[in-house]
């Protein structure tokens, strides 16, 4: 590895460890991911008490006890911790890369550097290096306690729900690097730290709140009004025959397939969304496998056994390959930035 | 140990440097003028590698820089004109950063930290980089540029926010440099900065090179070019009688002195007719034009 990319990543590193700014937002998502977990514990405990009492009615012969549900996993705990992720992990992901090529830029400090015997790459790649690295310091501490706060009050994670828990962290990562990448990009093309956060926070709206209102319009406008109901269209007419509400039924089914397909699609291009249904795939596999990537609605029930990776891989593989290309696109796009930048 | 050949920089179709060619020899303190944007540290950041020039080619110890740009960043020292830090450290923490670029061993690098401070008055400052003064950044900024021992210094605007002690305690300090054997380029647009430093100097305006030798080279090159007088100082021990010569546009007198502004050097041509008539010659001198004058003229243009 350069020389120049170990020293620029190591200050980056140290400096965001010491930051105030990053280890007040780290504490607060430290403390609220602390306090979800432990509620989400007392929860899955109580959920636990119950389905042992119908465990112990089925095995009494009780004809009245119906089915028996799946055991609950204690991964379902790490849902409620994906919540406080999309919103205090954007935070941090913002806050640890608007300033970082602009910072150096106002404080005249990037010439001084760049007066070293370093390429222009090893800068941006050792900051961006340094950062992640201290980013993934902070996630690992936070899902480190949380398995010591299950661990307290009595949850023993098996070694899969380790491994899933695991998978959860990375996840997570990737999806606080979206938005560190893009203040990232910010930062370089802006002219000033001021101008990058500002940006930034727009396109995160956008990308967050507007793209799926955005994507549920758009398919509509796309596949046109749902195909009309043979019960209106036959006003007067006193039957409607089966054959005629069998296609309605299919036309309409193909409809809302398109509609929600369309929507899908468009909604890849908001982070938020693929994290979440990440996140569900992870934390609740049942979720994931019916969730159609728009947060409105569901096309059909949850299946009652957990689905095997290979049906939840298919479910969620265009969500996990938009939440690992954002980042990409992002820091690719920053890094030409920052080579052209016109040093004067 | 610093040229160029034909450097040209153009930006938006505009020359910022325009076919520059020149040679600054080792040791040589030699001062880089120019009004401002006459492209003076356009030429600095191609010649330490920061921009890339749009045509011609510059070397440092005859490396040339466009090519191998770390390998003159290694032999180097640059003062930029604005020069930044990192406000949230302390002048020791910057310097320890920026050494560490260089393959210097951890306790060397921490001498030649303690040795650049105490240089530069900075020993013992406790405060971060963010609360300097100018002068103290501008002092930080000299002894960045002289962290990696450089063969070749670069200072834009060295002087700017300098206090008068710390302008001359920055004189002191190139003149040591220079004693070193460093090759030192100083670019400026003040000439009396210049002036008290350097042994040669070049001029650019508009991104062209228009003179390069002493001070007072230039000034003689410049001066005559532009139309000006020759403007000769006469004391005779006797009273002065009107002189006839072709080449004399007036002549102002004074008992036994008189200031003639002729179109050549006539000297030789008066102290011959002045001794036909018995009149002696106590001095006879060319006033040489006043090389700020000739200097703001060139500005101007």
């Amino acid at each position: 590895m350069p020389a120049g990319l170990l020293v620029v990543a190591h200050k980056e590193f140290v400096d965001q460890l010491t930051s105030r700014r990053f280890l007040s937002i780290f504490a607060l998502l430290l403390m609220i991911s602390a306090l979800g977990i432990y509620g989400g514990a007392e929860d899955y405990n109580e959920n636990l008490a119950s389905y042992s009492e119908q465990l112990q009615s089925a095995t009494g012969n009780d004809p009245y006890s119906g089915s028996l549900s799946e055991k609950i996993s204690p991964l379902t705990i790490f849902s409620k911790m994906s919540d406080y992720i999309v919103l205090f992990g954007t935070i941090l992901g913002i806050a640890m890369g608007f300033d970082l090529i602009s910072k150096e830029k106002e404080e005249h400090s990037l010439k001084t550097l760049l007066a070293r015997p370093v390429f222009r790459d090893e800068i941006i790649n050792g900051k961006a290096l340094g950062s992640v690295l201290a980013l993934a310091i902070a996630l690992g501490t936070a899902v480190a306690v949380s398995i010591a706060i299950l661990l307290l009050v009595g949850i023993v994670p098996t070694l899969y729900d380790f491994g899933a828990i695991l998978v959860f962290a990375v996840v997570s990562g990737i999806f606080i690097l979206v938005y560190f990448s893009l203040a990232l990009l910010m930062s370089t093309v802006s002219k000033d730290s001021g101008s990058a956060l500002i940006t930034t926070l727009i396109i995160f709206v956008v990308l967050s709140s507007v793209v799926p209102i955005l994507g549920w319009a758009a398919a509509e406008s796309i596949t046109g009004t749902p195909p009309a109901s043979p019960v209106s269209a036959a006003t007067g007419s006193s039957s409607i025959d089966a054959g005629s509400m069998q296609a309605y039924q299919d036309e309409m089914q193909s409809y809302w397939a398109k509609r929600s397909a369309f929507s899908s699609a468009i909604n890849l291009l908001s982070p938020d969304l693929n994290y979440e249904k990440m996140a569900t795939a992870i934390t609740d596999p049942t979720q994931a496998v019916t969730m159609d990537n728009n947060p409105y609605s569901f096309v059909e029930g949850p299946p009652e056994t957990t689905p095997d990776l290979g049906k939840l891989l298919d479910a969620i593989w265009a969500n996990a390959l938009a939440l690992f290309v954002l980042p990409c696109v992002f820091f690719g796009v920053a890094y030409a930035a920052f080579m052209r930048t016109d040093i004067r | 140990m610093i040229r160029t050949e034909h450097l040209t920089k153009d930006y938006n179709g505009r020359h910022a440097v325009d076919d520059l060619t020149m040679e600054i020899g080792q040791g040589e303190i030699f001062g880089f003028l120019g009004p401002n944007g006459a492209g003076k540290s356009t030429t600095i950041l191609m010649l330490v590698g920061m921009i890339e020039p749009t045509a011609g080619q510059c070397f440092i110890d005859e490396i040339e820089v466009a090519r191998n740009p770390l390998k003159v960043k290694d032999i180097i020292g640059y003062l930029p004109e604005d020069v930044g830090f990192y406000g949230n450290m302390t002048a020791e923490q910057n310097l320890d950063y920026y050494a560490r670029f260089y393959p210097m061993e951890a306790s060397e690098r921490s001498k030649r930290i303690k040795d650049l401070l105490e240089l530069v008055h900075l020993d013992g400052v406790t405060q971060k980089a963010g609360e300097y003064s100018r002068g103290m950044r501008q002092r930080l900024g000299l002894a960045q540029a002289l962290i990696n021992d450089p063969k070749v210094l670069f200072l834009d605007e060295p002087t700017a926010n300098l206090d008068p002690e710390g302008v001359r305690e920055y004189r002191d300090l190139i003149a040591h440099l220079s004693d070193e054997g460093k090759t030192i380029l100083v670019s400026s647009h003040i000439l009396s900065e210049v002036r008290e430093v350097c042994k040669t100097v070049g001029l650019l305006v508009k991104g062209r090179l228009v003179a390069k030798g002493t001070i007072e080279d230039v000034a003689r090159v410049l001066g005559p070019a532009d139309g000006d007088l020759i403007q000769i100082v006469l004391e005779t021990e006797e009273q002065l009688p009107r002189i006839e010569d072709l080449a004399i546009v007036s002549m102002e007198t004074d008992g036994n002195r008189a200031m003639i502004r002729a179109t050549s050097d006539i000297r030789s041509r008066i102290v011959t007719t002045l001794s036909e008539q018995g009149v002696h010659v106590r001095e006879i001198s060319v006033c040489t034009p006043d090389i700020e004058d000739v200097f703001m003229s060139i500005y101007r243009r």
